[in-house]
């Protein structure tokens, strides 16, 4: 390692142990000049990442968006089997959220273990709040028989097509919700690191990379519930 | 190169407050009749909303370069996506790929004043050719 190098970096810790806990320093891996260029390329690598959940999700949507100009009569009817409620309800919590995740990074850029903390765990909660209205959500469904597949029971005028809408509404609902849950386990994640004094406003990366994940599935539910919830109310 | 931007606290939640406005607004509108029109702007609003997650929450408006180009792509394939797919889609004549009984009725997207010009049923394909060209291959050889 030339000299010239390890200077440059007068806090890199080379093996990556966590003895300097609370420690302004972070690990700067050798193929990086620095700590900003090393933020740059987790950046750029989290939202190509997410350019493919863009791809992934816009798969299905463009799919469902064929399907609702062919049948547009019968998927605004089926689309009043959806609690408008609870749709708006969610919208609102994951909207929060996005608030406290920010909240978070910027906890994490300004203030002690503590309030980082604290963002992070309301983030938490408002995540599993929005899960606990999809499964009472789910349930319903279920006790009306609108499930595709598993003894659906609506026999109503255009029943194929309805069915065809409640496929959709599971297939892009249920991996939104696999979203949250994988961003749920990456919260808690964050809450021990925090917890350990891993995060600084010298080193954040985590907190602002999974920050990006969380809105972006905000972002998705954007879209999920004025396509799903609004299309028959009028 | 990215920089560290710590963004004010009121701006965040300005946006927060704006996001939610528009949800209402959203809401209140999918409420009206507005016939094909509910659609558009239901779309258009989300649209806002996340474009003002994107720049804001996802610190977009402070992103580098490369980002922004990141995100270019994802647009541009997206509306490659929707734009293809929904081009074939509506100006098929016949959405074939569907059981007959659930064929909605097509939008009609012929010419008025060419119809007279296009042939009602596809000529039948001309029958294959029989001995006379073997025999020709033949004695080209």
């Amino acid at each position: 390692m030339p000299d010239s190098h390890a200077a440059s970096v007068p806090h890199a810790h080379h093996h990556g142990h966590d003895s300097h806990a609370g420690h302004a320093g972070h690990a700067v891996a050798h193929q990086f000049d620095d700590a900003e260029q090393q933020f740059g390329a987790a950046t750029l690598g989290m939202w190509i990442f997410l350019l493919t959940e863009v791809m992934f999700f816009g798969a299905i949507l463009a799919a469902y968006a064929i399907y609702f100009v062919t049948y547009v009569d019968p998927f605004e009817d089926a689309s009043n089997h959806l609690s408008l409620a609870l749709g708006a309800l969610n919208t609102v919590i994951l909207l929060t959220s996005s608030l406290t995740m920010a909240r978070a990074v910027h906890a994490a850029q300004t203030a002690d273990a503590r309030t980082q903390v604290r963002w992070l765990v309301r983030t938490l909660a408002l995540g599993a709040a929005f899960l606990v209205i999809k499964a009472f959500e789910y349930g319903s469904k279920f006790e009306e028989g609108l499930v595709p597949g598993i003894g659906f029971r609506y026999d109503g005028p255009g029943a194929a097509q309805h069915e065809l809408f409640l496929s959709f509404y599971f297939a892009l609902t249920g991996l939104h919700a696999l979203h949250m849950i994988i961003g749920i386990g990456v919260l808690l994640v964050l809450v021990w690191m925090a917890r350990r004094g891993r995060f600084s406003a010298a080193y954040f990366t985590p907190v602002e990379m999974s920050g990006l994940y969380w809105h972006f599935v905000d972002l998705v539910w954007i879209f999920l519930f004025p396509m799903l919830y609004l299309l028959g109310r009028h | 190169m990215s920089q560290h931007v710590v963004v004010p606290v009121a701006l965040y939640q300005r946006i927060f407050v704006t996001l939610i406005v528009l949800t209402v607004v959203t809401v209140a509108v999918a409420l009206v009749d507005l016939g094909e029109w509910n659609a558009v702007v239901a779309l258009s609003i989300a649209s806002l909303k996340a474009s003002l997650v994107a720049l804001y929450f996802m610190g977009l408006r402070w992103g580098d370069r490369m980002t922004r180009v990141a995100v270019l792509v994802a647009l541009a394939g997206v509306a490659l996506l929707f734009g293809a797919s929904l081009n074939d889609d509506l100006t098929r004549e016949s959405k074939t790929y569907l059981p007959a009984e659930l064929r909605p009725e097509m939008l009609d997207f012929s010419v008025q004043g060419l119809d007279g010009l296009t042939p009602e049923v596809a000529p039948p394909p001309a029958p294959p050719p029989a001995a006379a060209p073997d025999t020709a291959h033949g004695a080209a050889h």
